[in-house]
């Protein structure tokens, strides 16, 4: 007993006592063109839903249109954006952004990824605590009053008391060091280079001035043009871990983006 | 045979037009003239199965005829009867329901010769790969033939395990996106055809990103429970059909809407 387009549509439109639907839905599912003839009429009521809308004039008369997709709401910023996107604020927004564009392509950049620091001032200190003996009784004023100006970023007289300034051994790095940074604050890279880059920092330059001290070396050798000597002092800070090895990776990831 | 209460087999199997006639009745009798009452839509959609059911046998004498001839003729005719329903020009009291069905096959054969005499008057190409007596897909019809009545037990078991396994994929499925694939896969709608229905009301596009995921959803369930990708063997549509779109299976929501 197969399936007649009668029976297909009493069942769709669901007709049937349900011992009879069972009946006919089993031997659809083992007769391939019963089932076929049943799905196909299934399908037209399926179509005709998706396609077709039943609706009354205003005159209360039956009428059918075809069914349009929806149109969705779009928020209202959406709306007003459109609302607003007219020639004559487009145009001048485009001409202002394609300006902005070619500043930004003509103007030499800062690199996007921040460098180490570009300056680090050394901590302050008791002069002091290094001049012990004859300095000490000398009272080297020179040296106190160096460290001072530096302490009140007076970069000049620091450099101009530093240099006048004599002194031995811890105390005389000490006083190096200070002069170099101050050098350094003043742009006077090549001086600073001079002052600094003798000293030992592996082994007699003690934090908290060790990480400053021998950073701003660093600075001066990258800006006097030294890049070999201060890549490699890259290399040492990165060994020496800490502080420096920090700096030396945000260094060197700035010099990759510039590229 | 079914069981019938209503005289002949042949009534019997015309349940569609008793409800048709009792919906009719219903329509006259009725004040509702302001808006699309749910009598209304189910006539609608009965009158247009049973005429898209007999444009397509009497089109199987006119080749020329294709899918969207009759789901157009269809869908006119429906309207004009419900509108004759309303104004009483088409009287149906006392009328049986295999009067009913001849003559909605007589309407559907007008229909068809009045296309014709137009038909006539343009010139239409003829499709020689189009088989006289098909109106429907070819692919799908070619492809539901080549399976064998006679296909062994043990065949019908594999099959009936396959949409077993099947329909316990799509059960986890959330109803909207399980109606998606469901009329993709079976009824062969497009997206945009899909969007309009009105039990999904999306846009064509969220459409195509849903089916995507029901699809993979569908083949990792699938072959977890050991079936590999193929195609759907005979007996799929019904196993689904039954549990998903049948009005017995349809939450009352959904049976409110095919009414609507």
């Amino acid at each position: 007993m197969h399936l007649t387009d009668d029976d297909c549509l009493n069942l769709i439109l669901g007709l049937l006592e349900p011992a009879a639907e069972a009946e006919l839905l089993q031997h659809a599912s083992e007769c391939p063109d019963c089932e076929h003839r049943l799905q196909e009429t299934a399908a037209a009521q399926e179509v005709l839903r998706a396609t077709r809308v039943l609706h009354r004039d205003s005159g209360g008369r039956l009428c059918m249109d075809s069914r349009h997709l929806q149109p969705t709401a779009e928020p209202w910023i959406i709306r007003l954006a459109r609302s607003l996107w007219r020639p004559v604020i487009r145009y001048p927004l485009a001409g202002a952004a394609a300006a902005l564009i070619l500043l930004w392509i003509l103007l030499p950049s800062e690199p996007l990824v921040p460098g180490g620091p570009a300056r680090v001032a050394l901590p302050d200190f008791d002069p002091a605590s290094y001049l012990r003996g004859e300095g000490a009784a000398a009272g080297d004023s020179a040296f106190v009053r160096g460290v001072a100006a530096y302490r009140d970023r007076d970069m000049g007289r620091a450099i101009a008391e530093l240099r006048r300034a004599r002194l031995e051994g811890a105390a005389e790095l000490q006083r190096r060091v200070f002069l170099g940074s101050a050098l350094a604050w003043q742009e006077e890279y090549e001086e600073a280079v001079a002052v600094l880059e003798p000293l030992p920092f592996e082994y007699e330059i003690h934090e908290p001035f060790h990480a400053p001290a021998w950073w701003t070396l660093y600075l001066a050798l990258r800006e006097t043009g030294r890049r070999a000597a201060a890549d490699s002092l890259l290399d040492i800070f990165t060994a020496e871990g800490g502080e420096l090895a920090d700096w030396a990776h945000a260094e060197r990831r700035a010099r990759a983006s510039e590229h | 045979m079914l069981p019938n209460d209503h005289g002949s087999p042949d009534s019997n199997r015309l349940q569609w037009a008793r409800r048709l006639l009792e919906l009719c009745r219903q329509i006259e009798t009725g004040s509702e003239r302001s808006r699309v009452g749910k009598e209304v839509s189910e006539a609608w959609l009965i009158l247009n199965a049973a005429l898209t059911r007999y444009l397509k046998g009497h089109a199987g004498r006119m080749p020329w005829v294709t899918r969207e001839d009759i789901e157009d003729l269809a869908a006119r005719k429906s309207l004009d009867l419900l509108r004759a329903i309303e104004l009483g020009d088409w009287a149906t009291g006392g009328r049986r329901p295999e009067e009913v069905a001849a003559y909605l096959s007589t309407v559907a054969r007008n229909g068809l010769l009045d296309l014709s005499r137009q038909a006539r008057r343009r010139v239409r190409p003829r499709n020689p790969d189009r088989p006289e007596w098909d109106v429907g897909s070819v692919e799908r019809k070619g492809r539901m033939s080549a399976a064998s009545r006679l296909d062994p037990p043990d065949v019908r078991v594999e099959r009936r395990e396959f949409a077993q396994a099947l329909v316990r994929c799509t059960e986890a499925l959330k109803p909207r996106a399980r109606t998606i694939w469901f009329f993709r896969i079976f009824y062969g709608m497009p997206s945009k055809q899909i969007a309009t229905h009105p039990e999904i009301d999306l846009k064509p596009n969220h459409i195509d990103v849903i089916l995507q995921r029901v699809r993979t959803r569908i083949r990792d369930c699938m072959e977890k429970q050991g079936f590999s990708p193929t195609e759907m063997p005979p007996g799929t549509f019904v196993e689904l059909w039954k549990v998903f779109r049948s009005r017995g299976a349809m939450p009352d929501e959904v049976c409110h809407a095919l009414d609507r």
